[in-house]
């Protein structure tokens, strides 16, 4: 416990006799473990969601392929030519063709293959349905066309003739490069491989920071050696340890910052005790110093994160299983490489400036601190209190409205299998068309089926009224005759297309989950992964309070004081409760992503409140006033805190410019939830525990014999 | 005025008739099959499929022509239904020498598929039996109220 002060000379003599075998052991084992169990990485999250999806399981199991769907925005600004005309329209028509030679490509959508049926009764004895092709079109037909029925395609086109959409379909992701695309365009995948170039260009520029950082602050190279290799050998470890024990093969890309932000912090806590040990102790003492006072509260920081995540161990999905292992191993990992690897590492260097720069900021904060004002810490818990009861009422209330995920102008499509397509069930396929623009009305273009085809081609037939079974036979009949019905059916399932004008796509989903008109499965990735989204939305986050609660609890256990649940908790929630409001006011869908900064913000929350609290109970307990136990803490935690937070939202926020999608959400959720953390660690815990302190409510002195 | 006048009960007529038309009960499925099943002799056979169609069309007719080169060019549309044609004139065409020719030919639905794809120009006074089939296929299109060509009427599935 926090009085306890463990004796580690004899540990520290062994260390020192077998610091080059301990330092050689680790290189090996890691490399030994790197070879065995190699990880693939991927930048994508496609595959993370889709293995845990169940409509996924549910279209497969009815034999139903999927497929990637995306779209090509392409803009012909004046740069190109001021206006649409024949040479463009050739132009954009022959990108189409372009686009559907592309292998792996099965459909293209867009403005220049598009059936319109023409609505041509007349009184002539000679007269046919027609279908026309707007592929087929000249320019000013084209034009007219779709002036005359904008609604139609105002999801392929915009009004002023400049930005076309080409929606694609494939079994894969379609790479474009090869394409002689006019004007400038925008796509929007990335195809789920790593750019390995970017990312090692960005890893050297970290270390070159790391580097000038550590020298500025430390004026030791061994500061910045140790960190490297730690945390090579902790990301290595705990990646390869998933592989070995999981048999996951496949990671995100981004997760590697779990291993590396977690591992940095905790490293810090050790280095920064022995750097600032030598100023007047020998540098064997510093070792004794920085193991005796750190291996305690980072023991209960790793006990902490396994007994709060363990938990989530026995979930049966691959993200929340990574999510937590990589929190886990990271913890561990680096704890046992602190107390074997450092001390080793460090016993052959010594400070000659012991002196860390910047440590006046502990003082500032203390007086700070000491003043607090306790009607603007209740009102600020309060409302931090509020806003994770409306999270909890959002969340779990009657409909989830708490993760969103608007798009527009994009496209979704179902499948709906069919034994035989009779007017029974083109009747049902139209009013579930009618009860999705009923509930979404603007919020959707048109609905595209067979249903739509059969009517309008109904229509236009003079030889036919009403839509009986007749006249469903003769629409069929012009489907084959004009060669349509690949789009809109194969021979277990008919095709429909919504097209989505500004909707959160959330909403759709949940809806057209719960329809029981009729049976329908997802079979575009983007559905797919949005309705797994929204199916683990409530468990992952479920899965998030769970470990707070657990975190608080086993706060309250190893301080053996009830209102230190209290204070577990609430540390842990602020970051994710201010985040969370962020994400929802600005309605960012839910990703991998930001699971991921939400566990590094729970790994550090919990290392540095264990850490605050640690120091403040034992300097307590030993007699110290408040304001010396709080310019300790800030001394000995809140500057280590300090370096690695602020080199954390440096690393993250690079990261945000970089050009790869998914590092650049990690990049800026992980900065805005570290900043809250970092706020959070000097803000909030020594305050409350001021707060609890001068309640009484908490015994500093009960184990005192 | 008067012209005025002329031209808005022209217009009245018109749409009055057009109205009619629409007004004109349709036969029933079962009564309709019973009729194109009594002239089915006299269809020129086109295609194997499962699925049958009668189709009433003018060999001289532009609509019936890309009827014929639509079903004929798509091997599909060959293997999944089979047409029973009934040549039936639209008068304004002139086209009764040209069905007679066609009728009056060894190879019917060779001839039809020459007449209406490669424009072969076929023309042929009828004969009695021809011209019995012409009225037998009139009779039945009057009785279907077959007003466009082409027209098509598609057996159910049994």
């Amino acid at each position: 416990m926090y009085y306890y002060t463990p004796d580690v000379n004899r540990y520290i003599k062994f260390i020192l006799r077998y610091r080059a075998y301990i330092i050689f052991f680790t290189f090996f084992f890691t490399l030994f473990m790197t070879v065995m169990f190699t990880p693939k990485f991927l930048s994508s999250d496609e595959l993370f969601w889709l293995k845990d999806s169940q409509q996924l399981e549910q279209t497969q199991s009815k034999k139903l392929s999927t497929y990637h769907l995306t779209k090509l925005t392409v803009r012909i600004d004046d740069t190109v030519k001021p206006f649409f005309d024949e040479e463009v329209h050739q132009s954009l028509s022959a990108l189409h063709k372009e686009i559907l030679a592309l292998e792996g490509v099965e459909k293209v959508h867009s403005l220049f293959n598009n059936d319109f049926v023409e609505n041509k009764k007349s009184d002539e004895e000679s007269e046919m349905l027609t279908i026309i092709n707007t592929g087929d079109m000249d320019t000013l037909r084209l034009q007219k066309l779709v002036k005359d029925l904008n609604n139609d395609y105002s999801n392929l086109v915009d009004d002023d003739f400049k930005t076309f959409n080409y929606f694609i379909s494939g079994d894969k992701f379609i790479d474009i490069s090869t394409l002689d695309i006019p004007g400038t365009y925008t796509y929007d995948q990335d195809g789920g491989a790593i750019n390995w170039y970017f990312l090692g260009s960005f890893l050297l520029f970290l270390l070159l920071i790391t580097f000038i950082i550590f020298n500025l602050l430390f004026r030791c190279k061994a500061a910045f050696y140790s960190a490297v290799l730690l945390i090579t050998f902790t990301t290595a470890l705990s990646f390869t340890t998933i592989v070995m024990v999981t048999g996951i093969e496949t990671i995100h890309v981004s997760m590697i910052f779990i291993t590396i932000s977690i591992t940095l912090v905790d490293f810090l806590y050790f280095y920064y005790r022995w750097h600032v040990s030598q100023y007047k102790v020998s540098r064997d003492n510093a070792l004794v110093k920085m193991l005796n006072r750190n291996m305690m509260p980072a023991m209960w920081t790793s006990i902490i994160t396994v007994l709060g995540l363990g938990s989530l161990l026995f979930i049966d999905s691959d993200i929340i299983k990574l999510l937590s292992l990589s929190v886990i191993l990271a913890s561990v990992l680096s704890y046992l490489l602190n107390l074997t690897f450092l001390p080793s590492f460090l016993s052959y260097y010594e400070v000659t400036y012991a002196r860390v720069p910047y440590t006046k900021i502990g003082y500032l904060l203390t007086t700070r601190s000491l003043h607090y004002n306790k009607k603007f810490l209740f009102g600020f818990l309060g409302v931090v209190y509020l806003l994770l009861i409306v999270g909890g009422y959002m969340l779990y209330g009657k409909s989830n409205n708490f993760f969103k995920l608007n798009v527009k102008n994009e496209q979704m499509e179902l499948k709906i299998p069919y034994k035989q397509i009779d007017l029974p069930f083109i009747q049902s396929i139209e009013k579930f068309s009618e009860s999705l623009q009923e509930r979404f009305e603007d919020e959707i273009d048109e609905v595209s089926s067979i249903s739509t085809l059969i009517h309008n081609l109904n229509d236009s037939n003079s030889q036919t009224d009403e839509l009986d079974e007749d006249a469903l036979q003769q629409a069929l009949f012009y489907i084959d005759l004009y060669d349509m019905s690949e789009k809109y059916f194969d021979e277990n399932a008919v095709n429909i297309v919504i097209n989505l004008s500004d909707i959160n796509k959330v909403d759709l989903i949940e809806w057209l989950m719960n329809y029981e008109g009729i049976e329908l499965y997802f079979v575009d990735n983007a559905t797919l992964i949005g309705s797994a989204k929204y199916n683990k939305a409530i468990m992952l986050t479920s899965s998030i309070l769970t470990a707070l609660v657990i975190i608080g609890l086993i706060i309250g256990w190893i301080f053996q004081a009830g209102p230190m649940v209290f204070l577990g908790l609430t540390i842990n929630a602020i970051p994710l409760v201010l985040f969370g409001t962020i994400v929802t006011i600005l309605a960012i869908p839910l990703s991998i992503e930001m699971l991921i900064a939400m566990s590094i913000s729970l790994g550090l929350a919990s290392d540095a409140t264990i850490h605050f609290a640690f120091k403040y109970f034992r300097f307590r307990y030993f007699g110290r006033t408040q304001k010396q136990t709080l310019a300790k803490i800030y001394f000995y935690s809140g500057i280590p805190v300090i370096i690695g937070s602020v080199m954390l939202i440096g690393v993250f926020l690079m990261l945000y410019f970089s050009q790869v999608e998914s590092l650049k959400l990690i990049g800026l959720y992980s900065s805005i939830l570290i900043s809250l953390s970092l706020f959070t660690d000097l803000f909030i815990i020594p305050v409350i525990l001021l707060l609890l302190d001068n309640s009484g409510k908490i015994n500093f002195n009960r184990n005192k014999s | 005025m008067i012209k005025v006048l002329v031209l808005s009960m022209f217009l009245i007529s018109s749409v009055l008739s057009a109205k009619e038309h629409k007004e004109t009960e349709r036969l029933s499925y079962k009564a309709s099959l019973s009729l194109l099943k009594s002239i089915h002799s006299d269809a020129i056979i086109l295609g194997s499929g499962e699925k049958f169609v009668y189709v009433f069309l003018d060999p001289v007719c532009k609509h019936s022509r890309k009827f014929i080169s639509l079903v004929s060019k798509n091997p599909k549309m060959l293997s999944k239904y089979q047409y029973g044609i009934f040549l039936y004139t639209i008068p304004r065409l002139k086209s009764t020498d040209v069905i007679s020719a066609i009728y009056m030919s060894k190879n019917a639905q060779e001839t039809l598929l020459e007449v209406m794809l490669q424009g072969s120009k076929q023309s042929s006074k009828g004969d009695q039996t021809t011209e019995r089939k012409v009225g037998r296929i009139t009779k039945v299109a009057e009785a279907l109220d077959v007003r466009k060509r082409p027209y098509i009427f598609i057996q159910r599935e049994q």
